[in-house]
């Protein structure tokens, strides 16, 4: 699906995702030539509709992890069925620390999706050259990749 | 792949590892079962045996986005998984042909089909619908497994029909499916089954066991 300016004949490009964490979600996109905004809102139907479907609005930078949509959308996962320590893969480069507030946080994600979760943060903070994943990177990576509920 | 994720029964079936998995660089490593059979199953993820698969999300309109969600799940299931090498890769499906449909959405050309009927009319009229929906995807490889298609005696060995008249379905003795394997009841089955143990290893030499044997070398030279 894509979003047309109907006066320059563009296709609109993705500017911002906000997760408000209702379910709702807004999305911004904008002309690159004459810079007109529009937004979508979603109610939570709607985005868990587009999330049942996999669709990343705006795309994502760090790759998909495995099973993630079961293990994002799953109620009661088991606590202990994917092994959380595993190794940051060969090649991953950035060494990444978490502070103590983000552990605190992480702390609160079910455990059964911890293990993702925090890859997925990791890999984000790679991306953008980021050592120290706080509560704010963290906040950032959720809007970016669209971790509705993460 | 254990594809039934509202009825998950494999893990159990096959004594699948109840260690927690490991998520590689190549996707998530696979459960080892029995018999060097490598699974995975929605059970392996959820919380406590009763736990019935239940997805987050705003409940009032969940018919909405249910189907979507359980196509990706098992989308996943099958390509988020490190299976390595295999002979071949099984996906149990419950019955249904929506269920059909959306696993030839995600595997177009599967190499063969097998649709499990009792000799029941009833059941013959269901599975016909599975069938015609195959053929006319141009599935070709399409067997039918008759189950419970008799009972054997234990004392005398004779093969006693366990439903009225014709054992064959009538709503498809006249179709393109073939009849690829006819197997006798056997109550030691579930026994077998429920203990975790596959029945043709349990009790290679029973009728039951011999007619499964039969449509693995049938299936596997079919597909060779």
């Amino acid at each position: 699906m894509k979003f047309l300016c109907l006066r320059c004949d563009e296709v609109m490009r993705f500017e911002e995702r906000q997760l408000p964490g209702d379910g709702t979600m807004g999305v911004v996109f904008s002309c690159p030539v004459c810079r007109r905004e529009v937004a979508m809102l979603t109610n939570p139907m709607e985005t868990q509709l587009v999330s049942s479907l996999g669709v990343q609005i705006g795309g994502r930078s760090v790759p998909t992890q495995p099973l993630e949509l079961t293990r994002g959308n799953l109620q009661e996962g088991r606590g202990d069925a994917f092994r959380d320590d595993d190794p940051v893969p060969a090649g991953a480069g950035l060494r990444v620390e978490w502070s103590g507030d983000a552990q605190q946080r992480l702390g609160q994600v079910p455990s059964f999706v911890r293990g993702m979760v925090k890859r997925i943060y990791a890999d984000y903070a790679r991306e953008h050259g980021i050592t120290t994943i706080t509560p704010a990177v963290m906040d950032r990576a959720r809007s970016d990749l669209g971790l509705e509920g993460m | 792949v254990d594809g039934d994720l509202n009825g998950p029964s494999l893990p159990r079936m096959l004594s699948a590892s109840a260690e927690p998995l490991r998520v590689g660089e190549r996707g998530v490593v696979p459960a080892a079962a029995v018999a060097g059979v490598r699974l995975i199953s929605i059970d392996l993820l959820l919380q406590a045996e009763d736990s019935p698969l239940r997805w987050s999300g705003p409940t009032g309109d969940a018919s909405l986005w249910r189907g979507a969600l359980e196509t990706g799940a098992l989308r996943e299931l099958i390509a988020d998984v490190d299976w390595g090498e295999l002979d071949f890769l099984l996906v149990d499906l419950p019955p249904g042909t929506d269920r059909i449909e959306r696993f030839l959405e995600l595997i177009p050309a599967p190499a063969a089909i097998v649709l499990v009927t009792t000799p029941s009319a009833a059941a013959g009229h269901v599975v016909a619908k599975s069938a015609r929906l195959l053929a006319e995807a141009g599935i070709h490889q399409v067997g039918l497994v008759n189950n419970m298609s008799g009972y054997v005696c234990p004392c005398c060995g004779n093969d006693i029909p366990l439903f009225a008249g014709d054992r064959r379905t009538s709503a498809l003795e006249n179709g393109p499916t073939q009849v690829w394997a006819e197997i006798p009841f056997d109550p030691s089955f579930s026994t077998q089954t429920d203990g975790g143990s596959p029945y043709v290893l349990g009790a290679p030499q029973q009728p039951a066991a011999q007619a499964i044997f039969r449509l693995a070398e049938r299936l596997e030279g079919g597909l060779q």
